[in-house]
């Protein structure tokens, strides 16, 4: 069973009378994304084209609130330190780590600069707060007393010519030895424009003005089989809008194509700022109309719609002989079997047993037609 | 010329037909819609203007002489196939270029008199038109760089960027878009002058007046109408005085047109820069 979210939970049985929205987020081949609803929303969007950072906290200490996008930073450089740190080391998926000696509660301050988000914080954005997340432990004689994981300090923040954090590591405790280690920084901001409260008029809650464009005319019912069935649909949306010259269909199209584009689906409750229905997927495109544009959904990974490849496993290798694949250095060139194979580390056959009739030798390869491939 | 055989060249009597050949009970004036609209649950509609059709008319004679419905049916047999013009004296004498949609079919009522009812005209787009319309305080509409929902309308292509600016003295308002009164807000689409960066609106309709900014800061730029140069304008005056009228182009038949601003990164010898400002284009409908 899934779990409604509390706040769905709630505000369905007060039957509060606020419809959900239909909102649909599409990501092309080109890395465009569109937002696009059946009514201007201050929804936030779950397709950001943020790229996933490689590394980020597993509990973020501080969540994102309505509106805001979260970012870690975690490239740093240690600019100066008037803590007594010492045996400065980093292992993987560590930012810095410290072996903290003498360490005195809520004493001294470390300072980094250049801080380098992992997803760019996009230009115009509004800063909310930014956390600094570190991971103590303690060490040395009192071994293995864990401090709170992912201990969010609320820094003093400069802002210089590059940002430079102050934080002070008052939660680091008790004194002695301990390795702090610096996971990363958590900042959450906000796109004026895009849904947030910066943005030029704000639009009357739970409703008004935000990312989404009110394009959406229609949205299949999906019917879910819990099976290997395809849940199909399609999306209906407005084509009018755009310049008096072209619509804005055509410019989107003309950017890049929706076939295969990437798409979720919300049935969004906007006072309970979480989804009914949260469906994923990729679009194909119907011939558009004069007014409107089917998008048809298909499923998320589709087999059928991989390229093939380039090579056939059979029992008679692929590579040619002597090549860089190969490696083989021999003056005979082999047979392509197994059998004669000189760089069997290598071969490019399928290990089967097709053949019983012939001696461990001789696998029955053809010399100069190879007809007898056989392709699974 | 069809446009030049004229049902009703006259507004009063035709002593020649012993009668009057314009209809009982004026013009209708209908235009049907030409635009497609969709809306979404929410949020304002969307519109895009699809077709290029006229106006339709339905008239009747009633009580008119042989000669005068013998007029009318060989109208209808003529331009059957064609287009013919009929005036609108009572709204101004303007004319239309179009059809009869609909059969004649007279009725003899009394005192060899004869009624003709419901008979259909229709306006045809794209013909050439002996007077064009030219009412611009009653018949024109105005087009700015967005639609009131604040969709950009004005299709552009370079260093073009929307510009909120105020009226100074001197400023050209459309016919019911004033500019009189100093300091009325009005936004235009400002392009720096980077030679071949154009701007470009389709309108259904006649003919167009395009407003644009002149001032000591604006440059030269060629003004195109359905692909053909029209003229080159000097948008260079001595003191800023807001958006003119740049071009006056009247005599256009019904149909969609493109009006295209070409800057041509040049100025006048007195210029302070190239700067080309596109405000509005007023169009006849």
């Amino acid at each position: 069973m899934i779990a409604y979210h509390p706040s769905l939970k709630a505000v369905g049985g007060a039957r509060t009378g606020i419809g959900p929205v239909n909102l649909l987020d599409v990501q092309d081949v080109n890395g465009n994304i569109y937002h696009w609803s059946d009514r201007p929303i201050n929804a936030p969007v779950v397709i950001t084209g943020a790229i996933a950072p490689s590394f980020f906290p597993a509990l973020p200490p501080v969540p994102a609130g309505q509106f805001q996008v979260m970012a870690y930073a975690t490239n740093f450089h240690c600019a100066s330190s008037d803590l007594n740190l010492a045996n400065i080391h980093q292992t993987y998926g560590e930012l810095l780590r410290r072996t903290v000696t003498g360490f005195v509660l809520g004493g001294g301050s470390l300072y980094w600069s250049t801080f380098l988000p992992e997803t760019p914080i996009p230009s115009g954005a509004v800063i909310k707060s930014i956390t600094l997340i570190f991971d103590g432990y303690g060490g040395g004689s009192a071994n293995n007393f864990p401090t709170s994981q992912y201990t969010a300090i609320s820094p003093d923040i400069h802002f210089l010519d590059t940002i430079t954090l102050e934080a002070e590591l008052n939660t680091i405790s008790p004194p002695g030895d301990c390795i702090v280690k610096f996971v990363g920084v958590q900042i959450l901001y906000s796109i004026p424009g895009e849904g947030s409260p910066e943005r030029d008029y704000p639009g009357v809650a739970p409703y008004g003005f935000g990312p989404y464009v009110p394009w959406l005319i229609e949205v299949p019912q999906f019917t879910f089989h819990r099976s290997q069935v395809t849940d199909m649909g399609a999306f209906v949306l407005q084509n009018l809008s755009g310049d008096s010259l072209s619509r804005d269909f055509e410019k989107i199209l003309r950017r890049s194509t929706l076939e295969g584009a990437f798409f979720v689906y919300r049935c969004w409750q906007a006072d309970a700022e979480a989804a009914w229905l949260e469906v994923h997927g990729t679009l194909t495109v119907d011939p558009a109309g004069v007014d409107t544009v089917n998008l048809k959904c298909a499923q998320l990974i589709n087999a059928a719609q991989d390229d093939t490849p380039l090579e056939i496993y059979g029992e008679t290798c692929q590579l040619q002989y002597g090549g860089l694949r190969c490696g083989a250095t021999g003056p005979t060139e082999c047979q392509y079997s197994y059998q004669t194979c000189q760089q069997p580390n290598r071969i490019m056959v399928e290990a089967n047993s097709y053949e019983k009739n012939y001696g461990d030798t001789g696998a029955n390869t053809a010399f100069n037609i190879i007809n007898r491939r056989r392709t699974i | 010329m069809p446009a030049s055989d004229i049902l009703n060249p006259t507004q009063g009597w035709d002593a020649t037909l012993g009668d009057s050949m314009n209809p009982s009970y004026g013009f209708t004036r209908k235009r049907a819609s030409t635009q497609l609209h969709k809306k979404a649950v929410g949020g304002t509609p969307w519109t895009r203007e699809t077709q290029n059709t006229g106006h339709t008319f339905v008239f009747s004679w009633l009580g008119r002489t042989w000669a005068c419905v013998q007029r009318l049916k060989r109208y209808y047999e003529q331009y059957e196939d064609g287009f013919f013009t009929i005036i609108d004296w009572d709204g101004g004498g303007r004319h239309y270029v179009g059809r009869f949609t609909t059969e004649i079919v007279p009725t003899l009522t009394a005192n060899n008199k004869w009624d003709v009812q419901s008979v259909t005209f229709e306006e045809i787009p794209e013909q050439s038109m002996v007077e064009y319309p030219s009412d611009w305080d009653h018949d024109a509409i105005a087009f700015f760089i967005t639609n009131d929902f604040g969709d950009q309308k004005l299709a552009i292509n370079g260093a073009w960027s929307q510009t909120a600016r105020t009226a100074v003295a001197g400023a050209q308002g459309t016919a019911h878009v004033s500019l009189a009164t100093l300091g009325t807000a009005y936004v235009t689409m400002d392009d720096p002058g980077t030679s071949g960066d154009w701007a470009c609106y389709e309108y259904r309709g006649y003919g167009f007046r395009l407003y644009m900014l002149k001032g000591p800061e604006f440059g030269q730029a060629d003004i195109y109408i359905d692909g053909v140069l029209l003229e080159m304008v000097d948008l260079y005056n001595a003191t800023d005085v807001g958006p003119q009228i740049v071009v006056a182009q009247q005599s256009m038949p019904l149909d969609f047109h493109r009006v295209k601003v070409v800057c041509d990164g040049t100025k006048n010898a007195s210029a302070m820069g190239t700067a080309v400002s596109w405000y509005a284009l007023e169009v006849m409908r």
